[in-house]
C-alpha cells in the first residue's frame, strides 16, 4: 500500500488558486517531503532531485489554477512530480552528465540493524538502471499500474513488466548476497542518509 | 520487496529551494513562440538540420500552458508502436556513437540546437502524458522526436566521418 499523501485544507488549496502566496508557501511545506523523496529515489541523485522538486513547484505555482478538485491537489502535485523526472530520464544532458561525486557509496553487504537494511536497500535501488529504478519505484511504492507506467514512459504494459521483474530480480541478488570481512563498514560508520 | 521499499524513510528537502521556485516562477516569461513552421521543417528532412535550426529562436522555451500539435502534413501515419520503438532504436543508436572531442563550433552549434529540441519536446511529451492530450497529437509529438534524433543521428555520423578523413 503506497504511502498516503498528506489532505491539503481545501481553503488552502482555494486560496493557491487565488494566488495568495502564503497559500503556495503551505503547499510546499506540506507536499515537498513526498516530491523530493519521490524524485530523489527516481533520480539517484541529489542534484537532480532538487532541480526536479523546484521544476515541480514552479508548474504548481503557475498551474494550481487548473487543479479543480481540491480533494486531490497532492496526488497531481506527484504526478508533476513525476512528469519532471522523467523528463530528466529522457534528457541527453541527464545521459552526459557525470554522477555526483558524494552519491558514489560503494555498496556494502553487511546488514545488521534495520536501519543498515533499509541503508542497503536504498543503495542497491541507486543501483539499478534509471529505466528499472523508475518502474520498481512506480509500481511498488507509487501504486502506479503497468498501463500507466507504460503510458508515462512511453512504452508498452509488457515492457513494465518485464523490467520490474528485471528490478526485483536484480535487487535481490544485491541484498542477498553473503557478507564479507571487508563490508563492515555498515555497522560501525555514521550512514549518510540523503 | 516492495514492503522494504515502502519502508524506506521520507526525506527532506533541501534548504533555499522554495524561495528558487518562487523566484523561478515569478520570473517574466517570453511569449508564445510561433513554432508551427520550424516544426514543419524539421519533420520535412532530416539532412537539412542545419537550415531547420537556423530559423529557430536561440533558447526555445516550452510554453507554459499549450501543447504544440505537431501536425506534419504529408506524412504516412505510423503505428504509435512503432514510433516509440523507433525512437528507443534512434536513442540507442546514439548512445553507441562516439562523440568526436573537437568539432567546428557551427556543428556543436547544430548538436546543442537538436538536442535543446528534442529537450523541448520530451517537456512537451511529459506535459501530454499527465494531461490527456488526444492520441493523434501525441503522436505527432513523437514524430517529432524521431525526425529530430534521426537528424542528430546524421550530424554526428557526418562529424564522425570527417575526423576520420582529417585523422
Amino acid at each position: 500500500m503506497p504511502k498516503p499523501l498528506p489532505q491539503a485544507d481545501t481553503a488552502i488549496v482555494v486560496r493557491a488558486r487565488n494566488g495568495d502566496r502564503n497559500a503556495h508557501a503551505e503547499l510546499y511545506t506540506l507536499y515537498a517531503p513526498a516530491v523530493f523523496t519521490l524524485a530523489r529515489r527516481l533520480l539517484a541523485s541529489r542534484a537532480l532531485a532538487e532541480d526536479a522538486l523546484q521544476e515541480t513547484f514552479v508548474e504548481v505555482i503557475r498551474k494550481i489554477g487548473t487543479c479543480r478538485d481540491e480533494a486531490v491537489v497532492g496526488a497531481w502535485i506527484k504526478r508533476i512530480a513525476i512528469n519532471k523526472c522523467l523528463a530528466h530520464l529522457r534528457s541527453f544532458w541527464v545521459s552526459r552528465r557525470s554522477p555526483d561525486g558524494d552519491e558514489q557509496i560503494p555498496f556494502e553487504h553487511a546488514r545488521c540493524t534495520p536501519a543498515d537494511e533499509a541503508l542497503a536497500l536504498e543503495r542497491a535501488l541507486d543501483t539499478l538502471p534509471a529505466t528499472a529504478r523508475f518502474v520498481v519505484w512506480l509500481h511498488d511504492v507509487e501504486g502506479c499500474t503497468h498501463k500507466e507506467i507504460g503510458e508515462l514512459m512511453g512504452r508498452t504494459a509488457s515492457f513494465s513488466k518485464s523490467q520490474l521483474a528485471r528490478a526485483h530480480e536484480r535487487l535481490r541478488a544485491l541484498l542477498e548476497e553473503p557478507t564479507t570481512h571487508e563490508s563492515h563498514s555498515l555497522c560501525t560508520v555514521e550512514p549518510k542518509i540523503c | 520487496m516492495r514492503r522494504g521499499l515502502q519502508a524506506l524513510p521520507e526525506l527532506d528537502p533541501p534548504p533555499g529551494v522554495w524561495e528558487r521556485s518562487l523566484a523561478a516562477a515569478d520570473a517574466p516569461r517570453p511569449g508564445p513562440r510561433r513554432v508551427w513552421a520550424a516544426i514543419g521543417a524539421a519533420a520535412a528532412v532530416t539532412s537539412v538540420a542545419i537550415g531547420y535550426l537556423a530559423t529557430q529562436p536561440e533558447h526555445p522555451v516550452m510554453p507554459s500552458s499549450t501543447v504544440i500539435v505537431a501536425e506534419a502534413a504529408n506524412r504516412p501515419r505510423v503505428p504509435f508502436v512503432a514510433l516509440l520503438e523507433e525512437s528507443a532504436a534512434l536513442e540507442q543508436l546514439l548512445a553507441g556513437m562516439p562523440r568526436r572531442p573537437v568539432m567546428a563550433g557551427s556543428t556543436a552549434a547544430t548538436i546543442a540546437g537538436l538536442e535543446d529540441r528534442i529537450a523541448f519536446v520530451d517537456g512537451q511529451l511529459a506535459y501530454a502524458a499527465s494531461f490527456d492530450v488526444p492520441q493523434r497529437q501525441r503522436e505527432a509529438l513523437w514524430t517529432e522526436r524521431v525526425d529530430l534524433m534521426n537528424a542528430l543521428v546524421h550530424v554526428r555520423y557526418a562529424s564522425a566521418q570527417q575526423f576520420v578523413v582529417e585523422r
